[in-house]
C-alpha cells in the first residue's frame, strides 16, 4: 500500500536510487497503489558518479511501476507475501522502461499486468 | 456443527504426507506449491523458516521465511489449500517460543537456530 509521500526504492538501472511518490494514476483520488500499478515519483537520490551519464536528473519526475511492496498482498488463494522494501522501476511516458537491468526479486502478480517483461529483466521472481 | 461442514475440505492422513501433519515452529521445510503459468501449472518450490503457524481449523496457515538475494521474504501459506502439493521438513530447531518474529530484526549468524 503506497501512498502520496511514501518513500520507494529505484531498483534499475536508470541512475536513481531513492524517489518519493507524489502521484497515483488509474482513479480519482486514488489512495494506495499496490504491485503493478503506475505511480509518479520525485526522484530525490541519484547514483554517484557523473550525472550526465544518467538518464534521470535529482529533482525531476517521473512515471514508475511498483514492484514489491513492505505490506502483505494476497495470492490467488487466499495466502499472503510481503518484501521488506517498497520497490519501483522507471517507466516513460509511452510506457517503455527507462533502465535495461532491474537488481532485485519481483512479485509474481506482475505476470498478469501489461509489464509483463519486467520478469525476464529481473534478478528473481518471488 | 463448523467441524462437520469444515471436515469436508480438510487434507487426509495418507502415508505420504507425514511432514504434513508434524510442522513445528522452526522447522526449515520446502513447500511445493502449484503455480499456474499461461495454462498450464506447475510446481514451485519455496524453502525456508517456519516462523508462525496458526492453527484455525480449516483456515490453518503458516508463515515461511526466506532469504531471496540478500532480502528477507515472508510468506502465508494455507495448509488446506489445494495448490499445496507437498511439505518436507528439512531440519528441526529447538525454540522455546510459539512464534519466532523475533527473527525479524535479526541478521547474519544470530538467526541461526540450535538444531535438534
Amino acid at each position: 500500500m503506497i501512498q502520496k509521500g511514501t518513500i520507494v526504492r529505484v531498483v534499475d538501472n536508470s541512475g536513481a536510487k531513492i524517489g518519493a511518490c507524489i502521484h497515483m494514476y488509474q482513479g480519482y483520488r486514488r489512495r494506495y497503489a499496490k504491485v503493478g500499478d503506475v505511480i509518479k515519483i520525485a526522484i530525490k537520490k541519484i547514483k554517484k558518479g557523473d550525472p550526465d551519464l544518467l538518464k534521470v536528473k535529482k529533482g525531476s519526475m517521473s512515471k514508475a511501476v511498483v514492484v514489491t511492496t513492505k505490506s502483505f498482498l494476497k495470492t490467488f488463494d487466499g495466502g499472503y507475501k510481503s518484501s521488506p522494501c517498497n520497490s519501483v522501476v522507471l517507466i516513460s511516458d509511452q510506457d517503455t522502461f527507462l533502465g535495461t537491468r532491474v537488481f532485485s526479486g519481483l512479485d509474481a502478480s506482475l505476470r498478469y499486468t501489461k509489464y509483463l517483461r519486467l520478469l525476464s529483466m529481473g534478478v528473481d521472481v518471488i | 456443527l463448523i467441524h462437520y461442514v469444515e471436515s469436508n475440505y480438510l487434507k487426509k492422513r495418507t502415508d505420504n504426507n507425514f511432514d504434513f501433519f508434524n510442522l513445528k515452529v522452526g522447522d526449515i521445510i520446502r513447500i511445493g506449491y502449484l503455480i499456474p503459468e499461461g495454462e498450464k501449472e506447475r510446481t514451485q518450490y519455496y524453502q525456508g523458516l517456519i516462523i508462525a503457524i496458526k492453527n484455525r481449523g480449516i483456515g490453518k496457515s503458516l508463515i515461511l521465511r526466506r532469504t531471496v538475494q540478500g532480502i528477507g521474504i515472508e510468506q502465508v501459506f494455507i495448509l488446506n489449500s489445494p495448490k499445496i502439493v507437498s511439505i518436507i521438513k528439512k531440519q528441526s530447531s529447538k525454540v522455546r517460543r510459539s512464534k519466532l518474529y523475533f527473527i525479524r530484526k535479526l541478521r547474519g549468524k544470530s538467526t541461526r537456530l540450535k538444531v535438534k
